[in-house]
């Protein structure tokens, strides 16, 4: 039989509150064997990180591990005083977070922050912790000069790498790695999981690997298990996992894997007329600007596309790549340096009168990415849906009264359309009692109560759950099918882009470097960036290459 | 070129025009105010003086006819020989010394006062935000709140009277023992620091208080950052976090407006130097404006401005040597 590295027995973590306390964690039992690499899937609140806080045993108050056993190596955590947890943590089991971009303290050189950790640890010498430096730089390929340098000289993946040798630097046992990929676009993560799964055949840890993605874990991990509302609701090989697990929930997220081969294949009609056109646009924006300098760094440059009537376009990129300063440009929200921007073949560039912008914006709605934010806190969904209607006075010769009911009604009838219901019990809910789902339904519906000829739904998908996110995408498809408007669906996820989108556009460095018809672009990408991102929906893709 | 030598230097480009602009500002002003300085001065002879004495000392003290460019024009290439001028209310001891000797003892006052207010503001702070909602964080906060409430001259007033006067504990006047020769000796500067102690105490006091609410408001921010809790969890000692993680963090900001402090502080002892009868740039203000002497005044604005702007300039040095991200 393997040796166990760590084994946790029907863990129970409660938090408690004034009046009442909330089981976080129930019965939760796993356990890691050596230099075995275990992923942990769950969706935003299903306790996967109070699960590492208790392993590590920094649960912050008022959260409580009530019962169950935590073995690492056959002693238990629980037991330990502090002065065994301080040997423990670091030289026996280390941590990557989950925003390790943040994790370095910007005035520290990275020397100090790799030499202080082992001080911590160990009575070492100021010469030999340079020379493990140098070693750990060498393991994770960052030149050493950058040893000398502080955070801020380096870029994503190679703070990502640095916080990985901070991790390495004990050579622990067993090293917990919290969602370490997500701030990061495909082709860094790509190299950072090919790295850790290389340092690992070297050095021989086991891992334990949080995400949301399950996609992502499916490719390298040996077991996975997946968390739900506080309870582990499946364990097995990840082969197993993979076709479908053994449980409904495991089933239902690998069905909302987004898999190219469900891609949109609706054609779209060529006579329909161009909605927007937009002619080599250019926005630039001043990085350090003072009385004597100024450095322009062009955020969209160059950018032409059209979007048609009755016609989902997909705008994929990265962070970075320019989307957001498109959308931002569509809606008039920015201006722009260059280039010309048609709407119904009229230029639009110019108008700049409230009242204009008033009409303009009319026909073009925008859904934002944070449905959190989006929405402001203090009011009730019918006072967000009653707004638009206000404000662009669509019953304006009605009286009052008419008014009011018209807003009504129209409010009851947008919310059954959205799938809210009963809307009645919706109309008068606030955002906080709301899930994220059911938030960017709102947000949807408050965009389509002024009945819109284009939305702008700039990653209205991101910030939400795997599951849900496949349900928004849906309603997405079914509105704009029913209404007949277009969409643009700006995303970083090419496989929704797929899905829901009639054309794409890629779009890096605020170029666009492919675009084309959904089908074509799967099955014969022209592009080199294109083809990495369409093979990277693949499960397990940067190892098969 | 070092691009960091590069930003210094810009930034002591602006503050040089900063400077002119102050410069010019500072003589164009009072000679558009109403009124006449020169019949000011001369009113307290009562007609005593000769036409032709009167001529020889406007001459002295420059009030000529001459057009105002031309005045100006004088008064910068004076201004770059550090000739201020001759004072009228000290005559005839010229502005510049006066003003030395005045700077001299304020920046000993100010300067070491508010380092100490700022040091020890500071660190409590550090320490009151580290262990939040502690013993110490519970009482000082809202102790030195109402301290700070009450206006810095009634509080410099009752120490003097109660710990100067009554019991006799401090000089109640001066910079020194008028009866010692200054000179560098031990019996000087002890006096010196005895006369120091209770005005630079009083800064100190209600200063502490700003600087602490500052710092601790800071660190609370820095302490929920990322950085510190992998620092946590990387096992590091309590102390190392709190200084080299969360207070080196912490302080940026501050050190900014430490900078400004050193202006509002030049003005704001005045009332100091007034209430300890310190000779001070505050005090010897205080006196030209009682004497209507406008060449010294002038002089005394000019070293305030002056001095802000080099301290700005040192704090942008200091911001460069903490803060690796402002070197690019």
């Amino acid at each position: 039989m393997e040796n166990k590295i760590l084994d946790i027995n029907k863990l129970n973590v409660d938090y408690l509150t004034e009046r009442s306390s909330i089981n976080a964690v129930r019965d939760f039992s796993m356990h890691i064997n050596e230099n075995e690499i275990f992923g942990l899937v769950g969706e935003s609140g299903s306790g996967k990180s109070t699960v590492i806080k208790s392993i590590l045993r920094i649960l912050p108050a008022p959260g409580v591990i009530t019962k169950g056993e935590i073995r690492y190596n056959n002693q238990d955590i629980l037991e330990f005083d502090e002065s065994k947890l301080s040997s423990l943590r670091w030289s026996h089991i280390s941590v990557v977070k989950q925003k390790a971009l943040n994790s370095l303290n910007p005035l520290l050189k990275i020397k100090e922050q790799i030499i202080d950790t082992m001080q911590a640890h160990e009575q070492i010498r100021t010469k030999d912790a340079i020379q493990r430096c140098n070693a750990l730089m060498d393991l994770v390929e960052i030149d050493r000069n950058y040893l000398n340098s502080y955070p801020h000289e380096l870029s994503g993946g190679m703070r990502q790498r640095v916080v990985i040798a901070i991790a390495l630097a004990l050579k622990p046992k067993l090293i917990i790695m919290d969602e370490p990929t997500t701030a990061l676009d495909v082709v860094i993560e790509k190299e950072i999981i090919l790295k850790i799964l290389d340092l690992k055949s070297q050095l021989g840890f086991s891992l334990l690997f949080i995400t949301h993605d399950l996609n992502l874990i499916l490719g390298f991990a040996d077991r996975v298990g997946v968390m739900l509302e506080g309870e582990l609701v499946d364990i097995d090989s990840a082969e197993i996992i993979k076709s479908g697990g053994n449980n409904a929930y495991t089933k239902k997220l690998i069905n909302s894997i987004p898999d190219l081969s469900n891609y949109n294949q609706s054609k779209t009609n060529k006579n329909e007329p161009e909605l927007i056109h937009v002619k080599n646009l250019i926005k630039s924006y001043s990085r350090h600007s003072s009385i004597f300098s100024s450095d322009k760094f062009h955020a969209v440059d160059g950018v032409s596309f059209n979007v048609n009537k009755n016609e989902i376009v997909g705008l994929v990129g990265e962070s970075g790549s320019g989307k957001s300063t498109i959308s931002k440009i569509l809606t008039k929200l920015i201006d722009f340096d260059g280039g010309q921007l048609l709407f119904n073949g009229e230029d639009v560039s110019g108008i700049t009168k409230s009242k204009d912008l008033l009409a303009y914006r009319k026909k073009v709605q925008m859904i934002f990415q944070d449905p959190f934010a989006s929405l402001n806190s203090i009011h009730t969904v019918y006072h967000h849906l009653s707004r638009p209607i206000l404000i662009h006075r669509l019953y304006n010769k009605h009286s009052k009264k008419e008014r009011d009911e018209m807003v009504l009604k129209e409010s009851i009838d947008i919310l059954k359309e959205v799938n809210l219901s009963p809307p009645e019990e919706f109309l008068y809910k606030f955002p906080h009692e709301m899930s994220g789902g059911e938030r960017q339904r709102i947000a949807l519906a408050r965009a389509l109560l002024v009945q819109p000829q284009i939305i702008i739904a700039d990653e209205p998908t991101s910030m939400l759950d795997m599951s849900i996110r496949m349900e928004i995408l849906d309603l997405l498809k079914s509105l704009q099918a029913k209404k007949g408007i277009s969409i643009l669906f700006i995303t970083h996820d090419i496989a929704s882009a797929c899905y829901l989108s009639n054309r794409l556009i890629v779009l890096k460095n605020g170029k666009i470097v492919d675009s084309g018809v959904v089908s074509e672009m799967i099955n014969n990408p022209k592009d080199k960036y294109s083809k990495l991102l369409i093979d990277s929906c693949e499960s397990g893709w940067f190892i098969n290459q | 070129m070092n691009t960091s030598v590069q930003y210094l230097l810009k930034r002591l480009g602006i503050y040089t025009i900063a400077g002119w602009a102050a410069v010019t500002l500072n003589f164009f002003i009072p000679r558009m105010m109403p009124g006449d300085p020169v019949s000011v001065m001369f009113a307290s002879f009562r007609g005593k003086l000769k036409p032709e004495a009167i001529e020889a000392l406007k001459q002295t003290f420059g009030f000529t006819d001459e057009p105002l460019l031309n005045k100006y024009i004088n008064y910068l290439s004076h201004l770059l020989k550090g000739d201020l001028g001759i004072s009228t209310a000290y005559f005839p001891e010229k502005v510049s010394s006066i003003i030395l000797s005045g700077l001299g003892w304020t920046l000993l006052l100010v300067g070491i006062s508010l380092i100490i207010s700022f040091v020890i503001g500071s660190l409590i702070g550090m320490i009151i935000a580290w262990k939040r909602d502690g013993k110490l964080d519970s009482i000082l906060p809202p102790s030195f709140s109402f301290i700070s409430s009450f206006p810095y001259f009634f509080t410099a007033m009752l120490l003097l009277y109660f710990l100067g006067f009554k019991l006799g504990w401090f000089p109640i006047r001066h910079a020194y023992n008028s009866d010692l020769i200054p000179g560098f000796n031990i019996e000087f500067i002890v006096s010196c620091l005895h006369h120091a102690l209770l005005p630079a105490s009083t800064l100190i006091f209600m200063g502490i208080g700003g600087w602490m609410l500052q710092m601790r408001n800071n660190m609370i921010g820095t302490i929920s950052t990322d950085y510190i809790s992998f620092a946590k969890s990387k096992g590091l000692s309590q102390k190392r976090i709190m200084i080299w993680y969360a207070a080196k963090n912490a302080i940026l900001p501050i050190i900014t407006s430490f900078g400004m402090a050193i202006g509002f502080i030049l003005n704001g002892t005045i009332l100091t130097e007034i209430i300890f009868s310190y000779p001070g740039q505050g005090y010897i203000l205080f006196q030209a404006v009682q004497a209507q002497d406008f060449q010294l005044m002038q002089g005394i604005f000019l070293t305030i401005t002056l001095s802000v702007l080099a301290a700005n300039w040192l704090i942008d040095i200091l911001v460069l040597i903490l803060d690796p991200r402002t070197r690019k």
